[in-house]
Parts: C-alpha cells; sequence; structure tokens
C-alpha cells in the first residue's frame, strides 16, 4: 500500500507540474498568476487544518509543504484549474478572466463537487486522508466535502475578480492576494467545521 | 506553441487520474467503488462531446 501510496503522490504532483507549464504555455503570467494564488489558498488552508487536527487528518505520505502533504497542498490548484477549463469548454465562459456570473461561478462548483465523489473515497481507502469519525456519508462521500469542495472554489473565484477588478496593478493586487487567500482558507476551514458541527454532519 | 496545446489537457490529466483509481481500487478490492465516481465520469464526458476549444484560448 506504501508503494501505491508514493505512486499517486508522485503522479499527483507530476500532473500539478504539467497543469502549471500548461497554463503558462497557453496564457502566460496570467495564467501562472492565477494558479499561484490557488497554491497559495491551498497551502494556507491544508497547514491550518493540519496544525488544527480539524475536520480531517493526513495518512503517512512522503512528500510535505510545511505540515501539510504536498499533494493536498497543491490539489486545490490542480482541481480548480481543472474546473476552469471545464467551464471554459463546455459553458464557454472563463472564471478565470471573465466577470461572476452564474455560469462562471456555478459550473466550476458543480464540476468541484463531483470531484469531491472521486478524491474522497479513493483517499480514505488508500489510508491518505482520513476524516473524523461519524463523518456523515452519501455513497462514501462525506457530506461536508459537497459543500466544502464547491464554496471553497466559487469564494477563490469570487475573491480572484474582485482582486482584479480593483488592483489593475501585478503588484498591489499580488500584495491583496496574498494576504486575503490565507484568510479565505482559514475563515473556509473553519466554517466548514462550524457547519459540520451544527448540522450533525 | 502556446496555442498548438489543446485546452482540454488538463481534463485529459484527470481523466487518468480517475483511471488510474479505479485500476488501483479494482486491484485491491476486485471492483471499484462506481457510484461516486459516476458524476465526475459524466461531467468529462461531456467535456470531450463539447465543441473543441470552444473557449476563447
Amino acid at each position: 500500500m506504501s508503494a501505491l501510496r508514493l505512486f499517486v503522490e508522485a503522479f499527483t504532483l507530476a500532473a500539478f507540474a504539467a497543469v502549471v507549464v500548461h497554463a503558462g504555455l497557453r496564457r502566460g503570467a496570467a495564467g501562472l498568476g492565477f494558479l499561484a494564488a490557488l497554491a497559495w489558498l491551498g497551502f494556507a488552508r491544508e497547514n491550518a487544518v493540519a496544525l488544527a487536527e480539524s475536520l480531517y487528518t493526513y495518512g503517512d505520505l512522503r512528500f510535505a509543504l510545511g505540515k501539510a502533504p504536498a499533494i493536498a497542498a497543491v490539489i486545490w490548484a490542480f482541481s480548480i484549474r481543472v474546473a476552469s477549463v471545464w467551464t471554459e469548454r463546455v459553458a464557454g465562459v472563463s472564471p478565470e478572466r471573465d466577470a461572476p456570473s452564474a455560469r462562471t461561478l456555478l459550473a466550476p462548483a458543480l464540476f468541484m463537487a463531483a470531484l469531491a465523489g472521486f478524491y474522497e473515497p479513493f483517499l480514505e481507502r488508500m489510508a491518505m486522508a482520513r476524516w473524523e469519525p461519524g463523518t456523515l456519508r452519501l455513497a462514501g462521500v462525506p457530506c461536508i466535502a459537497l459543500v466544502g469542495y464547491p464554496t471553497l472554489t466559487a469564494a477563490f473565484l469570487l475573491v480572484w475578480s474582485g482582486a482584479r477588478r480593483l488592483f489593475p496593478g501585478a503588484l498591489p493586487r499580488a500584495a491583496a492576494l496574498a494576504v486575503a487567500l490565507p484568510a479565505l482558507g482559514l475563515a473556509h476551514a473553519a466554517g466548514l467545521l462550524a457547519l459540520k458541527r451544527l448540522l450533525g454532519w | 506553441m502556446a496555442r498548438s496545446l489543446p485546452l482540454a489537457l488538463p481534463l485529459a490529466l484527470l481523466a487518468a487520474m480517475l483511471a488510474i483509481a479505479v485500476a488501483i481500487e479494482t486491484w485491491l478490492d476486485g471492483s471499484p467503488a462506481w457510484l461516486p465516481k459516476l458524476p465526475l465520469a459524466l461531467l468529462l464526458v461531456v467535456a470531450a462531446l463539447a465543441r473543441p476549444d470552444r473557449g476563447r484560448r
């Protein structure tokens, strides 16, 4: 099992690297900036979850970024970029470039909810991540994850587009995102935990 | 070079990850957990059937 886990880790990190190269070649600095913002959000959020030992815990994984497994830190960036590409291909709008609308927010949110159905049972089967005991599940998927994936995606896209509108310059925008995204990640994790407790999920 | 890269390449990577997960679960358990993977598989099929590179870039 440990060899399988290592393979999954390595493949996921390689896939993330490929997505970074793809975004850089297709969209240049703008594409890389989108992924950098997402990676910063994922790094902050997953380290907060790991330090607080709330919501879920991680298995014995090889590669780490801070206190969180490397794949946990980068998987948000990989996944939300894939959700953005899916939205662009299927709905013809870009969540990265277009102003927020029902299509730019709901389409990637829908995709991320479906992604939770893939990731969560597989991570648990591989003993790579484990939700706290008693977590309510639907077809093996923690119900709270079906809330968490789409809400973090939509919230990030709102912050991203807001920063693009308010800060046209690259440096001020980067500074604003550097502060806002960890706050978003922490607030989202804390809010999700509170909602889970409130609903008894 | 940049424009020759298909927009959907990240979707192909995700499809490969899904296939790997199915293979691993089949190896470990005899059959994969199909039900939770079904929505994502359907969305990937929808993307495959969509007009190629419908987006601007």
